[in-house]
């Protein structure tokens, strides 16, 4: 129980505002503005968690999405979030934290005793040991023992983080010293310049480090850069992630918001990143216990939330940035020592007591530190602050494509200019302190170093793990990886930092090996020998840090996740009783009545005994126009379609050029230059589109027109032997051939007849207006009773189609079937023509006569839609397939569908419908089921 | 996310295009033989580098020629068909 | 799971209107209009004359002749009979697209979760994808335009209506 709180520091806290929080067994006490690590740093419990792979204790380490310790599971408001790293926590009053991989709490852990078994379960040991019989055997408990938070099967976090497109001139991401700067130079420039910072305010590490630019305290600076932006017609963002680069200059930042997040995809004319950088750790032997700590993080708890990490407070570091902070602690009259590995160092601050040439090789604890050696000689203290430099956090310029240079002289790997279309400033480029950060900043927006006393870039010892040191050592916290492992991969050849990552999981998981990838990459380079460039570095990818998932997937879920088309007349069908399923992209009554099964037959039987209606207002009208169109449409069709007659209609087949058929439908010509493709209901656009390349393509388009007028029309098909009288009875003439159309008016609106079968029986699709469309469903639906008739859905129309062999495309037909499969061959064999997928219906695979060709079956049951066909005797193979299968109420008989091969000359053949290991007896009949000789039409 | 320029339009998010194939492949008539025809069907040059491209622009259904860098994913040209 | 047979229909009726405290959504009445294609100005001439042809988030006037295609618009205040013309095809078009008119302070914040469309830049197209699906838009002053095929108006309604609760009026 080391951490306190300050009685007075703390700038983002409000003490007026207390707060409870409970983690794992214990309430912790806090204010608003806290974050829960800094709450848990000021209520003093250091084993806050347990080690991914040994359950060792673990303490706060840093403040950022660099902390590879503090991991839980929040819920606050129901909802619970895995893994959320307390230091990007708020704290809220009420939250619950769970600390990750730990039963029951993190400082009972069950668990623990894996650690004595330390030296047993090197890298590697998992892979190597558990493969008898599989790993799949052993996985469930060892996943079970190792591994981070877990996921809440009963949450369902809300699908309302909406994604915002923007624009700018330039996008500043990262408002440290460098982006202030750089933003405030361009902004005064008149650019509108956006930006954007993760934390909750501007200043980057100003807020705790404090500083003076311009003559005066540096939040006169952030306020004239706020000022500058929004004079400029930019905007700033704070609490804002940007968590990743994509193609052309796009990047995506997530905003967490008071009420709620927003997605952002921005596209700036120019990146600036100015991300800074993240302080190395040290590697002395126990470096993972609670207690040693990243002084700047230490520095940053005590500046902003006076969270002050001990009372006997060790600095181990090489560097100059350590002495400021030093200096902050010595002030809050803790007892503090700085070591300083270099010979000559800065001046001591007040009350600070400094050593030089002193190397830190132990820290000495069980679950708490009380002290470490520093060269061969003991210390006692409560907390150890480390810096062994600092890493530039670069992530966003290697995911665009960036490069990195070793730097020896700033003794980090920097961004190389020109390699991404991102100006690199600041820490993020390896330039440190804030006068030179500062004077980056301005002058990559063209503007001029603003004026400051600290003109120094900071330098610092290089300091690197000693492969050579004794202890346990750990590289990675986060995944558990030691020094011991790093070199035990080097020994086995995995000495690619890329092998090294994945072998011993190394850089791995939220904290993407922030901390742990550059002494990961330092160690192996030390053990093999070789540079730090030569070892090279691993790959950048989005997210730069965890993004929940429903921020990325934003609204798209429920009915916003695949639209479907609604039918403009769905509130008088729901009033009839209908019930609705989707059908290529639109929601239509399937039945109408409660007990569907029962309905459908019902349906079914009564469209062939007196008269029924459905709603065919998805199919597709794509009105085809002027005088190019029929050699478009000769073009575009197997079948030709500039020999129609007006007033007639044609069923026609569209192929790809693979000669695969496409759609089906019926093409009506109204008029000599007019044409209608009623292209199927689910392929509207694509036919349009399909029929727009050979329009643009290959015909002249100032001849042909393609208008899709599809849900510009309600089209109600009239079906069975009394449909006539039912039209007669609303007023409508129906004087038509089979196959006739005619353009005429009921009442004072436009009424398109078209007698065309979708079922067998004879019928008629009336098309009118949207506007009329609620009147013809009245005037039909009062009529419809004295007839004896009925409103009937889609899966009656699937019997009565199926009865007579009339096809689906996509359902009756695959990706290898071709027109002659169906018993279309008549244009294959007489055009001489050009037309699409001509070519493909003459090779040799669409001659062969073993083809899989449509077929009915006669069967005793039912059969499964999609069972295999398969020959009665001899070696089991696959002969084809079920595409439709139905007990047809009007045959009182299973009716099916099949593709099957050599099917066109096996009619009467037995076969066997193979379905869930059983074989039943089908007989080979022709598609059509019911009245062959058409008579009803 | 890219940004392509529809040679109508201007330019707009990626997802409002759709590639169709690459061009400069005639399509082969009066009966080629099925080497010719097999070529034009599935043979793609898929090259590292520039390449030239039939592209759909849904919205307003325009097919065009765009030339781009398949490798730097720069786009260096759009042209209408005709 | 879906559950498409839950559904309720929700559109927004034709002159209904829908609004938060800084969003108002309405949905407008249909008003006459056919699809153009081929000879613009020679159809425009015959059928609107005067009608201006405007394009993505442009002004419109009451009779307008709303850019789809290079070689092909959407005409409003104004209808034909369907047919080829000498030089231009006409289709009337009446209620086939329903336009939902956008206002108040949040308008380029609702427009912006739809597209990335830099509406500033004046494509000659109104035509553009939003909230994944094809649409046109247009202006009317401050008013945005948002002109959707009919069987997406729930779609769009539910989509524009966003997380805050709206009110129906």
């Amino acid at each position: 129980m080391s951490g306190w709180r300050h009685p007075d520091l703390g700038t983002e806290i409000d003490r007026s505002k207390p707060l409870t929080a409970k983690v794992d067994w214990t309430k912790i006490h806090g204010f608003h503005g806290d974050t829960l690590a800094s709450a848990l740093l000021a209520s003093g419990p250091r084993t806050i968690a347990r080690s991914f792979k040994y359950h060792r204790p673990r303490g706060l380490y840093g403040m950022g999405a660099e902390e590879p310790n503090a991991l839980f599971d929040i819920t606050r408001d129901g909802t619970t979030i895995p893994n959320e790293r307390a230091t990007l926590t708020p704290l809220t009053d009420g939250l619950k934290a769970r600390a990750v991989n730990a039963s029951p709490t993190a400082e009972r852990d069950r668990a623990r005793w894996l650690d004595l078994l330390h030296r047993a379960i090197p890298a590697g040991f998992y892979y190597k040991t558990f493969m008898a019989g599989g790993w799949h055997l052993y996985e469930p408990r060892i996943r079970a023992m190792a591994g981070l938070g877990r996921l809440d099967p009963n949450t369902n976090p809300p699908a309302d983080t909406p994604a915002r497109s923007a624009t700018c001139d330039l996008l500043v991401i990262g408002a440290g010293p460098a982006g202030l700067a750089a933003a405030k130079a361009a902004a005064e420039q008149e650019r509108a310049v956006w930006l954007i910072e993760d934390g909750t305010s501007l200043g980057g590490a100003l807020r705790w480090r404090g500083g003076e630019i311009d003559g005066a305290d540096w939040t006169d600076f952030a306020r004239a850069t706020e000022t500058a932006i929004l004079n400029s017609d930019g905007r700033i963002l704070t609490n804002t992630t940007a968590w990743g680069a994509f193609d052309h200059s796009l990047i995506a930042a997530w905003q967490r918001g008071p009420d709620h997040d927003v997605h952002w995809r921005i596209r700036p004319a120019d990146t600036i990143l100015a991300t800074g950088a993240v302080e190395r750790p040290l590697w002395p032997a126990q470096n993972d216990l609670p207690g040693v700590m990243s002084a700047e993080a230490a520095h940053h708890y005590l500046t902003l939330y006076g969270a002050v990490a001990g009372r006997r407070i060790l600095i181990a570091t090489g560097s100059d940035a350590s002495y400021a902070t030093a200096a902050a602690f010595a002030a809050t009259g803790a007892k503090v020592t700085l070591a300083d590995a270099r010979d000559a160092t800065p001046a001591a601050p007040d009350g600070v007591r400094v050593l030089s040439r002193q190397t830190l090789r132990a820290v000495h604890g069980k679950t708490e530190t009380w002290g470490a050696t520093l060269n061969d000689q003991f210390h006692s203290a409560d907390a150890v602050l480390v810096s062994g430099g600092f890493t530039p956090s670069v992530h966003l310029h290697c995911q665009s494509g960036g490069k990195l240079d070793w730097n020896a002289e700033k003794d980090a790997l920097v961004p190389r200019p020109g390699t991404s279309h991102m100006k690199v400033i600041g820490a993020a480029n390896g330039t440190f302190g804030l006068g030179p950060a500062l004077a980056e900043g301005a002058t990559a927006a063209g503007g001029l170093a603003p004026d400051t006393p600290d003109g120094t870039n900071w330098r610092w010892h290089p300091a690197r793990p000693d492969i050579d040191a004794s202890g346990r050592i750990w590289i990675d916290l986060q995944n558990d990886v030691t020094l011991k492992d790093v070199k035990l991969a080097a020994r086995e050849g995995f000495t690619s930092v890329e092998h090294l990552k994945r072998y011993t999981t190394l850089g791995m998981a939220t904290d993407q090996g922030r901390t742990s990838n550059f002494p990961g990459l330092a160690a192996m380079a030390d053990a093999t020998r070789r540079s730090i460039p030569e070892t090279g570095t691993t790959t950048f990818r989005p997210p730069v840090r965890p993004v929940p998932l429903s921020v990325i997937a934003g609204r798209r879920r429920g009915d916003l996740f695949n639209p479907l088309k609604r039918l403009p007349l769905e509130d008088a069908h729901r009033a009839q009783g209908a019930v609705f399923r989707e059908y290529g992209g639109w929601l239509r009554p399937s039945a109408y009545g409660k007990d569907e099964a029962a309905a459908i037959q019902a349906e079914a039987e009564a469209a062939r005994d007196t008269v029924a209606i459905y709603d065919a207002s998805p199919l597709g009208k794509l009105d085809i126009i002027g005088p190019g169109a029929p050699a478009l449409l000769d073009f575009a069709f197997y079948n030709r379609l500039s020999t129609l007659k007006p007033g007639r209609a044609r069923y026609a087949f569209l192929l790809r050029e693979s000669g695969i058929v496409f759609d089906d439908g019926v093409v009506l010509r109204p008029s000599e230059n007019r044409f209608i493709v009623s292209a199927s209901s689910s392929h509207v656009d694509a036919v349009r589109l399909l029929l727009e390349d050979p329009r643009q393509g290959r015909f002249d388009p100032s001849q042909v027109a393609i208008h899709d007028v599809t849900q510009a029309w309600t089209t109600l098909t009239v079906t069975g032997p009394r449909a006539p009288e039912l039209l007669a009875a609303v007023g409508i003439d129906v004087d038509l051939p089979h196959m006739g159309v005619a353009e005429t008016t009921w009442g004072d609106a436009p009424l398109r007849i078209a007698r065309i079968s979708f079922t067998g029986d004879r019928s008629y699709e009336l098309s009118v207006p949207l506007r009329q469309g609620p009147t013809l469903h009245t005037r039909l639906d009062v009529a419809l009773g004295a007839v004896d008739g009925r409103w009937i859905g889609l899966e009656a129309v699937m019997i009565l189609r199926a009865e007579k062999g009339y096809i689906v495309i996509g359902k009756d037909t695959d990706g290898l079937t071709m027109p002659h499969d169906l018993g279309w061959g008549g244009p294959r064999d007489t055009r001489e023509d050009e037309y699409l997928g001509k070519s493909s219906l003459f090779t040799e695979a669409a001659m062969a006569a073993d083809r899989r060709q449509l077929v009915g079956l006669s069967t005793t049951n039912v059969v499964s839609t999609g069972a295999h066909l398969v020959p009665l005797d001899g070696p089991r193979r696959s002969l084809g397939f079920v595409t439709s299968s139905y007990q047809s109420p009007n045959l009182r008989r299973p009716i099916a569908l099949a593709l099957l091969e050599g099917g066109a000359a096996m009619q009467g053949a037995e076969i066997g419908v193979f379905h869930n290991g059983a074989v039943q007896r089908a007989r080979v009949t022709k598609a059509c089921a019911f009245d062959p000789e058409g008579e009803r039409l | 996310m890219q940004t392509f320029p529809c040679p109508f339009c201007g330019p707009r998010d990626e997802t409002e295009f759709h590639f169709a194939v690459e061009a400069d492949h005639p399509r082969p008539e009066n009966t080629p033989s099925d080497v010719e025809w097999a070529a034009y069907l599935y043979t793609v040059d898929a090259p590292q580098g520039p390449a030239r491209e039939i592209w759909l622009h849904i919205p307003c259904g325009e097919y065009f020629v765009m030339s781009r860098n398949t490798r730097t994913r720069d786009v260096t040209g759009s042209e209408a068909l005709r | 799971m879906m559950k498409e047979r839950d559904w309720t229909d929700g559109a927004l009726a034709e002159d209904e209107t829908m609004s938060a405290a800084s969003l108002a959504i309405h949905r407008a009445p249909a008003a006459p209009s056919c699809m153009i294609s081929g000879d613009l100005e020679a159809a425009i001439a015959a059928l609107a004359p005067g009608a201006r042809s405007i394009g993505l988030f442009q002004d419109r006037p009451p009779i307008a002749a709303i850019r789809i295609a290079r070689d092909r618009t959407l005409l409003v205040g104004a209808t034909g009979e369907p047919g080829w013309q000498g030089g231009y095809a006409i289709s009337p078009a009446t209620g086939l697209y329903t336009c939902f008119q956008i206002s108040g302070a949040n308008i380029m914040d609702a427009l912006a979760e739809g597209t990335g469309a830099d509406l500033a830049a004046s494509s000659p197209a109104a035509s553009l994808q939003f909230a994944g699906i094809t649409c046109l838009l247009t202006r009317q002053g401050k008013m945005a335009e948002l002109w959707v095929e009919s069987a997406m108006a729930t779609y769009i309604t539910t989509w524009l209506a966003g997380r805050d609760p709206m009110k129906r009026a």
